[in-house]
């Protein structure tokens, strides 16, 4: 069995003032072990709380409404807190998108890494230190022993990214979940920190959830993708089948609108309208206000998520349109 | 390369030195900080040597020579049992300073992990220890310090006791609004993620970032600790004698001002320049830690 993490119709809904948000609505889809799996989709579409919810990190005013996070054939929402709490960190690391804040500014590089090292392993703090400055060097950081005694403001942003990634990756887990890992990250260093976690994916055979709003970052790295818009997921499969054949015109859009996977000589197309307000849902697709081939049925009724026409098993969509064509 | 360009290396000492020691350059700048540590330092000094720089023992009591006014021999005369007064100024000063930098630390310390704990778990148990708080906020300081030492029993134990209580309170609030920022913070949620438990996360992360205004409030606070230790001495309720406290000195001495003038006096004076001293270098710390009152 290689099925590492699946999420099964989870819907978690936000309460503010009078008003209930769903910010995710049945959402499904798996990590196999050793897999990366991109999640894509623009900002509000429910990425980072799918994330959250899978550490049982939602903030107090959010519930889970529905559904059922499988993590090794365990789930994680009827977990209790003392379990989940050592799973985090041990089976499950979590990569952010700001490494300038993501480190505590007065503690040593070392001191963090042996102190995270120090709660899931019963090492001494010596043993601890010299497994930090292993994994420093594991993540290519040149002279591991200079960095591990320096404080985060001494450090650039690529190096601290790369310190956050041994700290998610020190225990090491099995499932790395990374939001938006390179997007406060120049160009080149991006790539390199892409690589660096693709490498750590096939070595360690630690599965990757990639949360990004980058398709470019997913051709170059996942193996299969996870499109989300408004809380739902309305496509997914292999990244070659989602990227080259999308069968959902939001998808579609998204890579119109790329400048690396467009069609030559063809203009870029921005996306009509705005994301929906996901407090008035409308009663069809969430996307039909802004689709260009929208039929009077994509109004009225929600299209499930179904497989996409072809000989493919692995490529499931949720529109009325692009089932077939 | 050309001679009006100035020299690099001068620059860079300059700046080293600046950066090598940023909080002793800004001391310097500030003449009345600068005269506050001087009386500090003064103070810390003159009750550590105590017994080298005077002859007497501040409880040795010469009922023939009482009364006497300032001379050579006794500088700042003696009291009604004939004890040389500068020389229990001296001693005294062991005691204020202890006493002072004792009960304000300790007060600091409980107050800092009650208002982090508050801070940072939220919720019902910071609903309930913030009104507490608001309790011991509400009673003027004094009259509350005096009513706790007086059930508690009149001893300096006690009266430090008291003080320490009506000086919690604005710890946990110092260290509860820090905690609230912390806690928002990503490298506080990200040790959160690595699975790091609570109270750990409060001992790394909080605490130690919670910890600069409340090293202000510490600075600030010694001097009025002093003042309150001294208070409830000359109110009974704090040293008792023959212990050379200097409220208790003052208290003992204000009735015999008219005819000699010397006994409470040169306590007061003590009492004044310390309190002063711990407030003027209070004040300095504080522009220097905290940016946002900086004036230039």
């Amino acid at each position: 069995m290689n099925m590492l993490l699946e999420i099964k119709n989870l819907s978690v809904s936000f309460s503010s003032m009078q008003e209930k948000i769903l910010a995710l609505r049945n959402v499904s889809f798996s990590i196999q072990k050793g897999e990366i799996v991109g999640i894509v989709g623009e900002s509000g579409s429910g990425k980072s709380v799918t994330a959250l919810s899978i550490l049982g990190l939602l903030e107090k005013n959010a519930t889970i409404e529905s559904g059922s996070i499988f993590y090794k054939g365990t789930d994680l929402i009827t977990l209790e807190r003392k379990a989940l709490q050592s799973l985090r960190g041990k089976e499950i690391g979590m990569v952010f998108q700001e490494p300038m804040t993501a480190l505590h500014p007065t503690m040593r590089i070392g001191a963090q890494l042996a102190e995270v090292i120090r709660r899931h392993r019963r090492v001494s703090w010596r043993e601890a230190r010299r497994l930090a400055v292993e994994s420093l060097a594991e993540v290519h950081i040149r002279d591991p022993e200079l960095v591990a005694r320096k404080y985060p403001f001494e450090l650039s942003g690529g190096m601290r990214q790369r310190v956050v990634i041994a700290l998610a990756m020190s225990s090491p887990p099995e499932l790395l979940i990374a939001d938006e890992p390179t997007t406060a990250l120049d160009v080149t260093i991006q790539h390199e920190i892409l690589k660096l976690m693709q490498e750590l994916a096939i070595h360690r055979g630690t599965a990757v959830m990639l949360i990004t709003h980058d398709l470019g970052v997913v051709s170059q790295v996942c193996r299969r993708v996870v499109v989300m818009y408004a809380g739902e997921v309305v496509e997914t499969g292999t990244t070659d089948e989602v990227l080259r054949h999308p069968r959902h015109p939001y998808t579609r859009a998204l890579i119109g609108a790329l400048p690396d996977l467009a069609e030559p000589g063809q203009p870029l197309m921005a996306i009509p309208g705005d994301p929906p307000d996901l407090r008035r849902r409308p009663p069809g697709c969430a996307f039909a206000p802004r689709c260009s081939r929208a039929l009077p049925v994509c109004f009225e009724d929600h299209p499930l998520l179904e497989l996409a026409a072809g000989e493919s098993f692995t490529h499931y969509v949720s529109c009325w349109g692009g089932k077939t064509g | 390369m050309s001679s009006t360009t100035t020299n690099p290396n001068n620059l860079s000492t300059v700046a080293a030195a600046r950066m090598a020691n940023p909080f002793w350059h800004r001391i310097r700048r500030n003449p009345l900080t600068l005269f506050g540590l001087f009386l500090l330092l003064l103070i810390v000094l003159m009750s550590v040597f105590a017994p080298w720089i005077s002859p007497y023992d501040p409880t040795k009591i010469d009922i023939a020579g009482r009364f006497a006014p300032p001379s050579a021999e006794h500088w700042f005369g003696t009291d009604e049992v004939g004890r040389d007064i500068f020389t229990r100024i001296l001693y005294g000063a062991r005691l204020s300073l202890g006493v002072g930098v004792a009960v304000v630390v300790c007060a600091g310390l409980i107050g800092t992990v009650i208002g982090a704990i508050s801070g940072y778990f939220g919720g019902k148990p910071d609903q309930v220890i913030m009104r507490l708080m608001d309790i011991v906020l509400a009673f003027p300081a004094l009259v509350l310090a005096m009513a706790i030492a007086a059930t508690l029993g009149p001893n300096l134990q006690n009266a430090m006791i008291a003080i320490a209580i009506i000086k919690i309170p604005v710890y946990v609030r110092l260290a509860r609004a820090e905690a609230l920022a912390l806690r928002e913070k990503l490298y506080v949620k990200a040790a959160v993620t690595f699975g790091i438990k609570p109270w750990r996360i409060i001992a790394r992360h909080i605490v130690p970032n919670a910890i600069s205004p409340v090293i202000i409030q510490v600075t600030l606070d010694i001097g009025d600790a002093i003042l309150l230790v001294a208070t409830l001495g000359f109110l009974g309720l704090g040293a008792q004698p023959p212990t050379p406290e200097w409220g208790a000195m003052i208290s003992i001495g204000w009735k015999h001002l008219l005819d000699y003038w010397w006994y409470p006096t040169f306590p007061g004076l003590a009492l004044f320049l310390a309190s002063c001293g711990f407030n003027l270098v209070g004040d300095g710390i504080r522009d220097i830690l905290d940016p946002r009152e900086n004036r230039a």
